[in-house]
């Protein structure tokens, strides 16, 4: 290869590297110039769709330049009669872990991810309860939110903490964790445990009582979820190998006792008022026996939890 | 500027926005500076927009525009822009990583030369002109664009010794 040749690579690398703003963000030239009439440069919808595994749907951009009516009637096509009522709907699934979030956030709004990062890591900007200790994970509240292509990332998450806030006093977070003998933060991070590790959401005050029990057994018992682990080593999915296992991080409860030290991903409503109100029974194990149908099947003692098991690894398919 | 004018405007923005993001960005190894950059551009076509009645015409006058601000906007400027290097590959195959070393000192080095030095590298090895058609985007002569293009491959060989080690990829 000659210098030539790499140069070619190298711009078109740079090319690729950061994701243009949306178009939206353009016409906004002529703002200002109010002495031509009617000639603010309003844009029609931009329809993109950045489905990444069906997380995150962007469903139109637009800018926020108002349109004059006189324009709007006249007409130029349906596009601008639009105009008026597009917006950009983001909309993050429950159980996202905070990395997943940005990342998500930085590919539908077009900013870099270290934007989400740097605003992320101001805790106090964001609104946060002092119980989250100026940490975001947890707190970026799953759900729909509309975005305009001047919202900045600061914008962005703060609005997500807002929601939280919102969900966390319509459930009495704060006063329901005392009545089940838990610190706020320790109930969101059993949800989000709950939300990791939930296929069905039916199952989720289920899973929840298994955490309490195990939180609350005598002798103690570790909580042993794979999903802190996967969380601890940065790993996608909930199944933690051999190797895995022996993983030195904090948020390993195979080998530490109780809890991990915080969320491991943002929960919904429902995983949250799970932590608050788990079932009642006394589930020490659960198993997700199979996976594709959403099967989770529970288990008070050892032989019953190797049962389980053992039908779980016939489901799979390996032994 | 009428409705017609203002649809066809849009819908070139709608269109091509991206694309002149990338070059611009190219060009100023900012993302900041390449929004602005295409804005102001954009803001001088649509003033020039009815003397434009003919679109192909549109996307070279706004990238004509972008080039000559660069350069002058750069001339007014002392400060050189740093490029980020903060980027890093997402998967490492079998000389790979090699190879985006030789990448990334590239991009060092690219930021080391002059803005009408870049802007020449990027329209011939990113846009792929020729050097007549640079030479008339950019009003200079061609034996001009020749030898300040020949020139900036040779600093940026020099800029970064590395770069010799390229022919063993070849």
């Amino acid at each position: 290869m000659n210098i030539e040749d790499l140069l070619r690579e190298t711009l078109s690398d740079m090319a690729h590297e950061e994701q243009p703003p949306p178009p939206g963000r353009f016409f906004q030239v002529n703002r200002g110039r109010s002495r031509r009439r009617g000639l603010a440069l309003a844009t029609a919808a931009a329809v993109a769709v950045m489905a990444v595994g069906s997380t995150l749907v962007v469903q139109g951009l637009s800018s926020q330049v108002a349109v004059s009516k006189d324009l709007a009637t006249r007409g130029s096509g349906e596009t601008l009669a639009e105009t008026e009522q597009v917006r950009t709907t983001l909309t993050v699934r429950e159980g996202l872990r905070l990395l997943q979030t940005l990342e998500q956030l930085s590919t539908a709004t077009g900013r870099p991810r270290a934007e989400f990062e740097r605003a992320a890591g101001n805790g106090k900007a964001l609104g946060l309860p002092a119980y989250a200790r100026g940490a975001l994970e947890g707190f970026a509240f799953p759900g729909t939110y509309e975005v305009s292509p001047t919202s900045s990332p600061g914008e962005l998450l703060a609005a997500m903490v807002t929601r939280f806030n919102r969900a966390a006093e319509a459930s009495d977070l704060v006063d329901g964790a005392g009545r089940v003998g838990r610190t706020p933060l320790e109930i969101l991070t059993i949800a989000s445990i709950v939300q990791a590790e939930a296929t069905d959401r039916r199952d989720m005050p289920k899973i929840a009582r298994v955490i309490h029990n195990r939180l609350n057994h005598k002798p103690e018992m570790r909580l042993s979820m794979d999903s802190t682990i996967m969380y601890g080593l940065n790993k996608s999915g909930v199944t933690a190998s051999d190797e895995d296992l022996g993983s030195r991080s904090p948020y390993n409860t195979y080998a530490r006792l109780g809890l991990p030290p915080g969320p491991i991903c943002n929960p919904g409503p429902d995983a949250i008022e799970a932590a608050l109100k788990p079932a009642t029974g006394p589930w020490l194990y659960f198993v997700t026996t199979d996976r594709e149908k959403g099967v989770t099947k529970f288990a008070t003692s050892e032989s019953e939890f190797f049962e389980l098991v053992e039908e779980f690894k016939r489901n799979r398919g390996t032994d | 500027m009428d409705p017609g004018f203002e649809a066809d405007f849009r819908e070139f923005v709608v269109d091509r926005s991206g694309a002149l993001f990338r070059t611009a960005y190219l060009l100023t190894g900012d993302r900041h500076a390449a929004e602005d950059l295409v804005q102001s551009a954009l803001a001088k076509t649509a003033a020039k927009w009815r003397s434009l009645r003919d679109p192909a015409a549109i996307e070279g006058y706004v990238r004509r525009v972008m080039y000559h601000e660069q350069v002058s906007w750069w001339r007014r400027r002392s400060r050189v822009a740093e490029v980020s290097t903060g980027w890093l590959p997402e998967q490492i195959g079998d000389g790979y990583a090699e190879m985006v070393d030789l990448r990334l000192v590239m991009r060092a080095a690219l930021a080391r030369l002059t803005p009408r030095q870049r802007t020449m590298l990027v329209l011939r090895y990113f846009e792929d002109l020729s050097e007549t058609e640079i030479a008339r985007l950019l009003d200079v002569r061609v034996g001009s664009v020749r030898s300040q293009i020949y020139r900036s491959l040779e600093r940026l060989k020099k800029a970064a010794p590395e770069l010799s080690t390229v022919r063993e990829f070849g």
